[in-house]
């Protein structure tokens, strides 16, 4: 298969040149549908969006916690060689930013980096400014901390929370469940199956319920919180009961933390049903034939580090459905229109 | 092979980076070939190809800052569309046999040489046609894009070089320089798969 000196015109030669023949009888390569082009270029730039933007996120963060984790783990390494370890009452599952832990009242703080690391009773857990941490108690209840808060995690039960905001979901972790409360010095919110958020800062408190009922007891009394209730308790303990609708967006920021289900091999409806329970909204189908199309679709790969609007578009664009969020509160699927 | 590889891991580092150009450039380039690779491995099943190569981009996109350029970039993605490929087919309750090719068969030189001689008649000489035209075109796809298209504008297309030169709005001479590269890659693509490239000679009618 020599290629000496060959006239690239030469037909006579072409005939007795392997290359030549080989391509001339293989012939052209067949072009891919342009749907297919457009429909897979479409996913993938989302994904590789969402792939850029987490790197930013990520990157933002490390620097500033670069700093803390010399120290930190040192201190965690200390801590764990000279101390019987407390049970596991949790797990972290997402985080966002810079989030710390301390094993206890004193000791230094060491920046959390493993996001499946266990959580033992009395941590005490801090996110920084623009931070963001989700975890999950061994209920099943997931916990998830907005920035600039401060927790304790007393048991698998109580959280004591010091200044900040946090959301609990008991979700369908059923009857039987053990209840969760969440404890500040201006009352103590223990949920009746619900989702809810409290709001702890400068003596200020506020408990917003989502869904569900939530029980306020304080030194004034006991009051019960209904779902889309706001009740507001001033530094001088006067309450004020407000509403707040389930889909409003001051509820947007817990979805960054949320626990992603796993949604291989599951039909498309489990994945609409957390997404309409993270973002407050109904799933609604356009026909019926769209609702028996979601009941049939399949779906695979893993959702974990999206938010649930993130993962209902990735997991959409591989088939011929779509969602748009109309005014009436709803996330309505409908089929793709063709543009 | 390691100035590909060195353009390729800053063509990962710029995408990662948010270059949109970048990302445009690796699309375009990578999902024609893509769509190829899996369609051969899925029965010509087209739906199934559109399926694989989607979740081939978006599982490659989120591992790429995992490519350490132990390999060209574009075989990095065919491996994860392979792997897609068979998750596809398990998920799909389809045989859940791996489908191996030509081109992934350890010891191709003998495969190649049944090509050489079948049995008799014309089946086999369809069947040689179908997959020697596969595997040659699957090989032009592993070359870098400019050298796949000059190929086929000389010997598909039957163009000439001074034709092809103008085209690509440069000489004669950095046409055939061109053409002379792409052909070198080509063969030694070609070489990798066959030791011997007699092998890949079409059986005689006669045969």
């Amino acid at each position: 298969m020599a290629e000496d000196r060959y006239d690239p015109d030469a037909k006579v030669d072409d005939e007795m040149d392997t290359v030549a023949r080989l391509i001339r009888t293989a012939g052209r390569r067949s072009d891919p549908p342009a749907e297919a082009f457009e429909q897979t270029f479409a996913t993938a730039t989302e994904a590789w969006r969402i792939k850029v933007r987490r790197r930013r996120e990520t990157h933002r963060f490390a620097a500033i916690a670069a700093s803390l984790v010399i120290v930190g783990s040192g201190a965690l390494l200390i801590a764990n060689l000279t101390r019987e370890p407390a049970p596991s009452v949790a797990r972290a599952d997402r985080l966002i930013g810079t989030v710390e832990i301390r094993s206890g009242a004193s000791g230094d703080w060491s920046t959390l980096r493993d996001e499946a690391i266990q959580l033992a009773a009395g941590s005490h857990l801090r996110t920084h400014a623009g931070s963001r941490a989700g975890i999950v108690l061994d209920t099943g209840v997931s916990v998830r901390l907005a920035d600039a808060t401060n927790v304790v995690l007393e048991s698998g039960s109580s959280l004591r929370l010091v200044t900040g905001k946090v959301y609990l979901d008991s979700g369908d972790t059923g009857r039987d469940a053990q209840r969760i409360q969440v404890i500040t010095p201006a009352g103590t919110a223990r949920d009746v199956g619900t989702q809810f958020e409290v709001l702890y800062r400068d003596e200020a408190y506020r408990l917003r319920v989502r869904d569900g009922r939530v029980l306020l007891s304080r030194d004034a009394g006991d009051i019960t919180g209904g779902a889309g209730d706001q009740l507001t308790i001033d530094e001088s303990g006067g309450l004020e009961r407000t509403r707040i609708a389930r889909d409003d967006s001051e509820w947007q920021w817990v979805e960054s933390v949320a626990p992603a289900p796993d949604i291989d091999e599951q039909p498309l409806t489990v994945l609409l049903e957390w997404v309409a329970s993270e973002t407050g909204r109904a799933v609604a189908f356009d026909k019926p034939e769209v609702e028996r199309k979601a009941n049939k679709t399949i779906l695979h790969g893993s959702i974990r580090n999206l938010t649930p609007l993130e993962a209902l578009s990735v997991m959409l664009a591989t088939t011929d459905l779509e969602y748009v969020l109309p005014d009436d509160g709803t996330i309505l699927i409908r089929l793709k229109v063709t543009r | 092979m390691s100035d590909t590889i060195h353009v390729d891991r800053a063509l990962a580092r710029k995408i990662l980076g948010g270059d949109e150009t970048a990302f445009r450039g690796l699309f375009d380039s990578f999902f024609p070939r893509l769509y190829r690779f899996a369609l051969a491995r899925l029965d010509g099943d087209h739906e199934a190809a559109r399926e694989v190569v989607q979740r081939t981009f978006c599982k490659a996109i989120e591992r790429l800052d995992t490519y350490r350029g132990e390999a060209a970039l574009y075989t990095w993605f065919c491996q994860v569309c392979r792997n897609a490929a068979i998750d596809y087919r398990r998920a799909m309750n389809r045989e859940a046999r791996t489908v191996v090719l030509l081109e992934d068969q350890p010891n191709l030189r003998a495969v190649l040489e049944t090509f050489v001689a079948p049995a008799s008649g014309q089946p086999e000489l369809v069947a040689w046609q179908q997959d020697i035209r596969r595997l040659v075109q699957a090989t032009v796809d592993t070359l870098p894009d400019h050298y796949s298209a000059i190929l086929e504008w000389k010997y598909v297309d039957g163009r000439s070089v001074d034709d092809i030169a103008r085209q690509l709005n440069v000489g004669a001479k950095a046409a055939e320089s061109l053409l002379t590269r792409a052909r070198v890659a080509f063969r030694e693509a070609i070489m990798a798969l066959a030791e011997t490239p007699d092998a890949l000679r079409p059986p005689s009618q006669g045969s």
